[in-house]
């Protein structure tokens, strides 16, 4: 199983005067190696800043009401001390310096993961699925699932993977050329999976690491069982 | 795989699976079209580095304890949440010019990975350090001495 994609976002209740003051939260990372910055919606009540770190593969998204953290690699990645993550938990203690009294109203972890299969992985979807197939000629599948685990709200969506309309779709790969020249050959299943909790009290390393291991229960299910 | 936003409607007829048809956006769950990331928005580089190193694959808050001839003795916080540190001997070198030489003085480590290479930089983390990072322990604390007065 490989993870394309990971998104990790930190919400909090709209900050009005956000635009006042993120850019001395921010402004140090300019400093990171190949970043680029791009200001949407500048000079209004929702003006945010997007930071691009392409060698790194990833995303930085400050917002009002959101920190978003977009990461094009491995999960395994974020796990290890040190990890790009720990960015996202330093501006949103900064922020929280700066905006006293803030709460966070959710923290979510998105993956798209990856499992290679042969050709033919459509079929034996299917039928592993046992899926009544209701058009002639079907050109797509794929299984949703919403709920509850744990303290965790989640949304499940697994399928075969269509590399001419996934990558557009979930905007995979939008910092690794080569890695989207190799998976347009590619055949097997992929699972996008969400899970976010509004039951916190506090975001750190550790909450992170809980929500990634129930996401990986998650994904590790759905592969069994069409292996 | 289904675009959401595209997405049919495929109700199984096996009791054992739960197909379920998207429910209205939930503004907690929307992760998609973040931000411009799928626009053709254009990036301003920052300006400072451009020269590649190779991946940036970790960053660490430290703070320079000490130092000789040859080494600097640094305190890296390794995990924030398990108050988790260590000291780590970097050469003198890396400081030459800087005005990190200091007790004390917050610094930020980069480590790089490419093909055959392994960097390591140091850069001012005074902006990115706080204070409670690096906590100063009173030794000297609920000692209970004679001679001298603490």
């Amino acid at each position: 199983m490989e993870t394309l994609k990971v998104i990790y976002e930190i919400k909090y209740p709209r900050i009005l005067s956000f635009r006042e003051f993120y850019k001395p939260i921010i402004n140090p990372y300019f400093l990171y190696p190949s970043a680029k910055y791009a200001i949407g919606n500048e000079g209004t009540h929702q003006e945010y800043i997007r930071l691009t770190f392409e060698e790194s593969k990833y995303y930085l998204v400050f917002t009002p009401d959101t920190i978003s953290f977009q990461y094009e690699g491995s999960i395994q990645d974020l796990l290890k001390d040190g990890s790009h993550i720990t960015t996202v938990f330093e501006v949103f203690r900064k922020l929280k310096e700066s905006t006293h009294l803030l709460k966070i109203s959710s923290e979510l972890l998105e993956m798209f993961s990856f499992k290679d299969y042969s050709e033919d992985f459509v079929n034996t979807f299917v039928q592993k699925s046992k899926i009544d197939l209701f058009i002639d000629e079907p050109e797509d599948y794929a299984i949703i699932e919403e709920g509850s685990i744990d303290n965790y709200k989640c949304f499940l969506q697994y399928g075969p993977f269509k590399s001419s309309k996934d990558v557009k779709s979930y905007n995979l790969f939008s910092l690794d050329s080569l890695k989207k020249l190799e998976y347009s050959q590619k055949n097997g299943l992929l699972i996008n999976s969400k899970l976010y909790s509004t039951d916190l009290d506090s975001v750190n390393k550790k909450t992170f690491i809980d929500i990634t291991n129930k996401n990986l229960e998650l994904i590790n299910k759905v592969i069994a069982k069409y292996d | 795989m289904i675009n959401e936003e595209k997405y049919i409607d495929t109700i199984s007829n096996n009791n054992s699976l739960s197909v379920v048809q998207r429910a209205n956006n939930d503004d907690l769950f929307d992760t998609n079209s973040p931000f411009g990331i799928n626009e053709e928005s254009l990036a301003t580089s920052t300006g400072f580095y451009t020269e590649s190193k190779g991946k940036h694959i970790q960053t660490f808050s430290a703070r320079v304890l000490d130092w000789d001839d040859y080494t600097v003795k640094v305190e890296l916080l390794i995990n924030r949440d398990e108050k988790l540190y260590q000291v780590r001997m970097f050469p003198i070198e890396m400081f030459e010019g800087t005005r990190f030489l200091q007790h004390g003085y917050f610094i930020r480590i980069l480590f790089f990975v490419k093909k055959k290479n392994f960097t390591t930089q140091i850069e001012d983390g005074r902006h990115f350090v706080s204070k409670d990072d690096f906590p100063e322990f009173d030794i000297f604390e609920g000692l209970d001495s004679k001679l001298f007065k603490f």
